[in-house]
């Protein structure tokens, strides 16, 4: 049986009510109930930000302490998407954090 | 570390001034030791932030002395092979009011005159240079020359050179006593894990200082003013460089006539806009102002309101997390002025009393008592920062004493 | 400002069975937690992935909390971030439907806030993909399986729990690897077969089932050693460990993976009982620091009780068991009881928490790394995620003559992240005993407000959102 086919049989998605979000200009689709961090995880997407000296980084702890998972969300800077539900058109976009310095 | 040790010179205390003072008597090819009671820069340089100023020196001797020691960092900077994230990116004092704006034209000419680069900003210039500050602010008055740095890594590096000189630097070694022969001379210094045979002690030891002066009889008014902190977590720049307030100062060396327009509470806890971007990406914003002793807790109303002045300045940190707060003693002198000076006690020097100018001012502080133990000439007449001067109960600067400043 | 008779942060199995019986007895009560639906790890979502028994229990939980309800006011989405004496508490509501309160106010506290993951740093272990066992397990509840071959790692019986999550999710697990001995389980297997609880004994034998089932291959006495791959994990090496955890050179495999739990069980969260200023211990035998408590489930702070996995971790009915104890204590110094009343029902769980404790020394000793696990981390493994300090970083501090944790901390930035050290301060006190040949005192960083970050309008006085 296909992982998709198995995932469908799972009771999570009785939660059918679904709606679209935005990550890094693309589309993707957000079931109700999730975190921008689930949904994200869920499309398979794994690259949530860069550090400053550019290395990739993603969800981890999965409770809102390390950190790790934390993106632009709606323009705001810095948000842990693993403790931010996602709702229907959020625009979410990974940190750079090489950018986070003064340019003189 | 046990055993007799010798040095031509012992220095006491491994904070930033310490080190200043060991980089440069080494660099002289003295014999020193320093005996730090902690870790290096673990006092008050581990909870400062890293300013070399001039905008907040009064102008005549106290910017001159802050000038000749900012002159020295660049190329020292260049020179230790340790990363101090030295930056001279300037500073910024925004201007509140009218009556603000009119102070600090006066104050900016007295420090062009001191040859200082430094020009008032109208509105537009100020909201252009930093795009978030409030938008009802109506200037500010830019110090082209000021500078920032790692604070503990200055120590680090200081001392990193010094030991290549032959300097050793003896931690976790808190000093006992000192002892004198029958003439008075220094004769050796009692640390915990040994005795060092000197005739001289530079006493670097900050908020500590008047209990290693009292090991020789000295009285060294050195009060601990604490100062309490906020850091941001990392994020996109808010302000370019170091932004202060303006109105601070003014109430500070007014004379009294000017008040802001700020609450009981603010001016209870002496809190003015300090605002510093560092290398690591965040941003600490301070300052706060308060007699306690040695404590270093930080009192939450005192860090609101160190928030709320913060906010008023540059409301888009609202929403910026604040991840630590922190408090530091700084070693306050009663005429604001660090003590750089010989004593009674022969071979016995203080270095120490820099309150909120430590970092910045280290650099000229080791070099001036490396000229005066070398018998070197001064690069600046260090009279008004005699020891004795608190004795002789005159009051030599204009930098009167409000319990509140 | 809003008072309450107790506040009980954390609104787990020790914090609704707590708030219950303080309700029950006619406190009133505040019951705050960060997450937007109460339950705790183990029961905040939907049931729909829980076995029986642990669907009992959640509905069990909420009901009893529902019968309360007029005497228990919830504050979901909201993180407590400062603690006076005696006893303001500091709130942060994140969540748009905030009460607009900043501060409350009670005579007692409850701290309930539960357990954190223990992590030991390898090389890689920062790449997407390489997620901890807790945060991968949370996924796998909520059906998202974010990798075609996963592999588990590290240590504890969160394993087998994930290993079930997963395969229900629809997940393909390539292997479990294991840092314990069979021999070593086996030694303290009849301990922890009769200390377990009879049903969780039950469930946890149905996942093992599940497990073998699925013929997942199993390797005890391992490790990982390394993750990579260029923007997400790839593949990792495995290898074989000697009794002290230490690798045998030589024993390396390869397996391709792109998905990886991994975690050595859970310690208890001490950041906001640290705040309060509560003694805390390292217990030898559990490997952690956990508050000090006197027989009356009360910190050295007296009006400060804790219960569940932020004082030992054992599971959630020993929760709930202590959350019952505690608000029993908690309600005696109020006074809506006393111990003549009450001291039949303290019995009757204190002989309960006694079998729960003697389950999680057992797990703790069959779970915990040793220290060979160390020789790991290479100079250039991330230790402190959150400021990428590296091994190698932490050496030169220690060449340069650093020796305890803040020496350390104020030459490489190690723990000033935004995690203010919960994660790399669980391995830097062995780390500095391993570079300086020479076992010191263990020591944490300083705890200081905020308890986690909040936003200057926070602090600043304004309300939330």
């Amino acid at each position: 049986m296909s992982s998709e086919k198995r995932r469908n049989r799972h009771p999570k998605a009785e939660q059918n009510h679904t709606f679209q979000i935005e990550v890094d200009g693309k589309k993707i689709v957000a079931r109700a109930g999730q975190t921008i961090a689930e949904a994200i995880l869920d499309n398979g997407l794994k690259v949530f930000r860069r550090t400053r000296n550019g290395a990739p980084r993603s969800f981890y702890c999965g409770m809102g302490v390390c950190y790790e998972c934390r993106m632009i969300v709606n323009g705001a800077p810095n948000v842990r998407t693993c403790m931010t539900p996602a709702t229907p058109g959020c625009k979410v976009v990974s940190q750079d954090e090489s950018l986070m310095k003064v340019e003189w | 570390m046990t055993g007799k040790k010798t040095a031509e010179v012992v220095v006491i205390g491994g904070g930033v001034v310490g080190s200043a003072v060991t980089y440069f008597l080494a660099r002289n090819n003295l014999d020193v030791i320093l005996l730090e009671k902690g870790a290096i820069a673990s006092g008050t340089s581990g909870r400062c932030e890293g300013d070399v100023l001039v905008c907040d020196k009064e102008p005549g001797f106290d910017c001159r002395l802050a000038k000749l020691s900012l002159d020295l960092f660049p190329q020292i900077a260049s020179e230790l092979d340790y990363d101090i994230g030295w930056t001279q990116k300037g500073s910024l004092l925004a201007i509140e009011n009218e009556e603000e704006m009119e102070a600090a034209r006066k104050f900016c000419t007295q420090l062009a005159a001191e040859g200082l680069p430094v020009r008032i900003l109208d509105r537009n210039e100020v909201l252009e240079i930093e795009p978030n500050l409030a938008k009802d602010i109506v200037g500010g008055l830019e110090t082209g020359c000021d500078g920032s740095l790692y604070p503990m890594g200055l120590a680090y590096g200081l001392l990193s050179d010094a030991k290549k000189r032959g300097a050793q630097i003896l931690t976790h070694n808190p000093v006992v006593d000192i002892k004198r022969d029958s003439n008075g001379n220094i004769q050796k210094v009692i640390a915990r894990n040994g005795d060092i045979i000197t005739r001289r002690v530079v006493n670097a030891a900050g908020v500590w200082a008047p209990a290693i002066g009292k090991m020789v009889g000295l009285n060294i008014p050195i009060k601990p003013r604490q100062g309490q902190m906020l850091v941001s977590e990392r994020t996109f720049p808010v302000a370019r460089r170091k932004v202060m307030e303006f109105g601070y100062m003014m109430a500070k060396f007014g004379g009294g006539s000017y008040a802001r327009r700020v609450s009981p509470e603010m001016e209870e806890f002496g809190i003015a806009l300090v605002f510093e971007p560092t290398e690591a990406q965040n941003f600490l914003i301070g300052s706060s102002r308060r007699f306690v002793g040695m404590d270093t807790s930080c009192d939450i109303r005192v860090l609101r309101a160190i928030a709320e002045r913060a906010i008023r300045f540059f409301p888009a940190i609202r929403d910026i997390n604040i991840i630590r707060s922190y408090a530091g003693l700084r070693p306050y002198t009663p005429d604001h002025l660090p003590i750089i000076s010989k004593t009674e006690v022969p071979g016995f020097y203080v270095v120490a009393g820099h309150e909120g100018d430590g970092i910045g001012l280290s650099l000229i502080t080791g070099k001036l008592i490396t000229q005066m133990i070398c018998g070197e000439p001064l690069d600046i007449n260090t009279d008004p920062l005699r020891l004795s001067r608190f004795q002789e109960g005159e009051n030599v600067l204009r930098k009167e004493t409000k319990p509140t400043s | 400002m809003k008072e309450f008779d107790l506040a009980i942060i954390g609104a787990g199995p020790a914090g609704i069975s707590a708030a219950v019986e303080a309700a029950t007895m006619g406190a009133s009560v505040a019951l705050i937690d960060e997450n937007s639906l109460p339950g705790g790890k183990v029961f905040a979502h939907t049931d729909n992935h829980l076995d029986p028994f642990e669907r009992g229990i959640r509905s069990q939980l909420l009901h009893h909390l529902e019968k309360v309800a007029h005497k228990v006011a919830v504050f979901l989405e909201t993180e407590v971030w400062n603690i006076l004496d005696q006893w303001i508490v500091s709130l942060y509501q994140r969540g748009l439907s905030g009460s607009g309160l900043t501060d409350i106010k009670a005579r007692k506290l409850i701290i309930s806030i539960g357990a954190l993951e223990r992590i030991l740093p390898f090389p890689g272990w920062t790449l997407p993909g390489v997620f901890s066992a807790g945060g991968l397990n949370r996924l796998a509840k909520m059906g998202i399986v974010p990798g075609k071959r996963i592999l588990i790692a590290g240590s504890g019986p969160l394993q087998i729990v994930l290993a079930h999550n997963l395969l229900n999710a629809g997940a393909s697990i390539i292997g479990i690897v294991n840092v314990t001995s069979p021999r070593r389980i086996s030694a303290r297997g009849l301990e922890l077969i009769s200390a377990v609880n009879r049903l969780v004994l039950k469930s946890g034998l149905n996942y093992l089932i599940n497990i073998k089932r699925h013929k997942i291959p199993i390797y005890f006495s391992h490790a990982i050693s390394r993750a990579y791959g260029i923007n997400e994990v790839e593949g990792a090496t495995i290898v074989r460990v000697d009794k002290s955890h230490r690798p045998i050179r030589g024993t390396e495999k390869q397996i391709t993976t792109d998905c990886i739990g991994y975690g050595f069980g859970l310690i208890p969260s001490v950041d906001i009982t640290r705040l309060c200023g509560c003694d805390h211990v390292f217990d030898e035998e559990l490997a952690y620091w956990r508050p000090k408590l006197n027989e009356r489930m009360e910190t050295s702070k007296p009006g400060i009780f804790v219960a569940g996995d932020c004082l030992t971790v054992k599971g959630y009915l020993a929760a709930i068991e202590e959350g019952k104890t505690a608000a029993t204590e908690a309600c005696i110094q109020l006074g809506f009881t006393n111990r003549k009343h009450s001291g039949a029902s303290l019995a009757v769980s204190a002989k309960r928490l006694k079998r729960f404790k003697r389950f999680a020394r057992a797990i703790e000793a069959v779970s915990r790394p040793h220290s060979g696990l160390l020789d790991i981390i290479s100079d250039d493994t991330v230790v402190c995620r959150c400021e990428e300090v590296t091994l190698r970083d932490i050496r030169s501090a220690v060449a340069e003559g650093a020796r305890d944790v803040n020496d350390i901390k104020r030459r490489t930035r190690l723990g000033m992240g935004h995690c203010q050290g919960r994660f790399c301060g669980q391995v830097i006190n062995e780390l500095i005993w391993k570079l300086t040949g020479n076992i010191g005192k263990r020591e944490m960083f300083t705890p200081r407000i905020p308890a986690r970050p909040i936003p200057f309008g926070i602090l600043a006085g304004e309300c939330g959102s």
